[in-house]
């Protein structure tokens, strides 16, 4: 066999090993979704959030029989959580405009971000929430077709539903932790963009 | 009766004549008028009680409530002043201290405790029923001597309590009572729990202990309109001070601890979160894969033409 057949047939191997692999990450990315969405869908059905939800209140009545919500009275507060496979969760974020339902645990890391979208940092009551996701298509992957004006809302672990705007959408580097957190909003939502190499936020405001 | 009328009249009296004291004798007087929407609570009880005492650097308890770690207030028109005088009632209800002084209003809904000295005084009210109405004079405290705008010592007090009414043929009541921490979030310096009393009229009527599995909250549920419920803390942390207000139907109990909260000891995140699939080495792999391929059936193909 010549040399230049054996290069050639060397370049052949090569590039269908690349080819294997990259299809290989196909079917994982798309295994990885459909896990990701049976994941959240089986945490969604035993998180059983109260079935009676009530609007949030902005004000303490003054009614001297009113019952106040405790978060009014101490905005300080921990956010209730409820434990689902021992993990614990703040509640559930909804994005009706693109058909969203998920639940939020109280705390991130990565084991974590493979069951469900996380707090970040801040609380709902305090105004400054931020949750993070993976961009799965089935969670945070469609966050980035939102634009001014959709709506998102927050029902916490007591159920009280805290509903928001989206005001505007910004790209951050992912050393842009200062950022992320400043700016005065009352709800952001995070995800890599599609290659993963920034971070797109969806920045919202109370309603 | 008569006595009543004698010291009521003598209160008058003096005040007509306005009498102006020089020296911190015990010579203030506090006159309380209680009036229902402009009409005046005749026979309802008022105590008095010597809560503090004024210092250089604002004020010091009492000897009656010193054990009482209580937060301070300074600005008689704060909120925190209000919740003072709610606080000291409800601990002076729960351990039935002795007042300095207790009257009745009188036809015309005032009363007037006279002989008091320099400090500040708690105003407590019982509970008043008019038909089927009670009416629930809410706490104060009242400095003597008053200090008017034009910064004289006014040793003629006029105090007026707000209060609160039901009626008593209502539903069932429901009160809530909630902690909360006020100290940096130093998780560290707090106790693993509390307890908490329901008062109904000065007596306990329930105890519970609060804790994070309970969210640091309880709500009483089914209470009979017709009495007065408070909420005291029994045994206030160390290092902690205690406000107790309520707002609507809950009580906030309120621990303060002004030490320092230790640094965090997780640095702050160096990056955000990776939050991405991946997808990126794809498109990469694709391209340099075809390349190869491309390359190499190349090779082959030209070497097979040039054995032709």
């Amino acid at each position: 066999m010549s040399k230049r057949r054996k290069v050639g047939i060397v370049f052949i191997l090569i590039g269908s090993v690349f080819i294997l692999c990259a299809a290989g990450l196909i079917i994982y990315n798309i295994w990885d979704d459909n896990r990701a969405q049976e994941s959240v869908k089986s945490v969604l059905e035993k998180l059983g959030l109260p079935e009676k939800t009530v609007e949030a209140e902005d004000e303490i009545s003054d009614d001297p029989e009113a019952t106040v919500p405790d978060y009014l009275l101490d905005p300080n507060r921990e956010m209730p959580t409820i434990t689902v496979d021992g993990y614990k969760y703040i509640g559930k974020v909804t994005v009706p405009s693109i058909e969203l339902e998920l639940p939020v645990m109280d705390k991130w890391d990565d084991e974590r971000l493979k069951i469900a979208p996380c707090r970040y940092s801040g609380s709902v009551y305090l105004n400054n929430l931020i949750i993070c996701a993976h961009n799965y298509a089935s969670v945070f992957g469609r966050i980035k077709n939102l634009s001014a004006g959709d709506i998102v809302i927050l029902t916490d672990a007591e159920g009280n539903v805290f509903r928001y705007e989206v005001e505007q959408l910004e790209t951050l580097s992912p050393s842009q932790v200062n950022d992320m957190k400043s700016g005065d909003w009352d709800l952001t939502l995070f995800t890599c963009t599609v290659g993963a190499l920034n971070r797109v936020a969806v920045r919202c405001e109370k309603i | 009766m008569k006595k009543r009328l004698i010291s009521i009249l003598l209160c008058m009296t003096l005040f007509l004549i306005n009498i102006v004291p020089t020296s911190a004798e015990a010579v203030g007087r506090i006159y309380v008028t209680l009036k229902y929407e402009d009409m005046p609570i005749a026979e309802a009880s008022f105590q008095i009680y010597k809560a503090a005492d004024m210092t250089e650097d604002g004020m010091s308890l009492s000897e009656q409530f010193s054990n009482y770690s209580v937060s301070m207030a300074q600005d008689p028109n704060s909120d925190e002043w209000k919740a003072l005088a709610s606080t000291l009632a409800a601990y002076a209800a729960a351990d039935k201290l002795e007042p300095f002084d207790e009257q009745q209003t009188d036809e015309s809904g005032m009363l007037c405790f006279d002989g008091l000295s320099d400090g500040i005084y708690l105003i407590t009210g019982s509970p008043v029923i008019q038909n089927d109405l009670l009416i629930l004079p809410q706490a104060v405290l009242v400095t003597v001597p008053y200090s008017s705008d034009s910064g004289e010592a006014d040793y003629d007090v006029v105090a007026s309590p707000k209060y609160s009414s039901r009626s008593m043929s209502g539903g069932v009541l429901e009160r809530r009572v909630l902690k909360i921490w006020d100290d940096e979030n130093n998780t560290d310096s707090r106790p693993q729990e509390i307890t908490v009393q329901l008062l109904c009229d000065g007596e306990v009527y329930d105890e519970q202990v609060l804790n994070e599995e309970c969210g640091w909250g309880h709500t009483w549920s089914g209470l009979d309109p017709a009495h007065n419920w408070q909420v005291t803390e029994k045994e206030v942390p160390d290092d902690y001070t205690v406000k107790i207000t309520q707002q609507g139907a809950t009580f906030t109990v309120t621990n303060t601890n002004d030490a320092p909260a230790p640094p965090p000891t997780t640095p702050d995140d160096p990056d955000l979160p990776y939050t991405g699939m991946l997808w990126l080495p794809v498109p990469i792999l694709t391209v340099f894969g075809a390349i190869a391929l491309f390359i190499g059936i190349l090779l082959i193909i030209k070497k097979e033409d040039t054995d032709e």
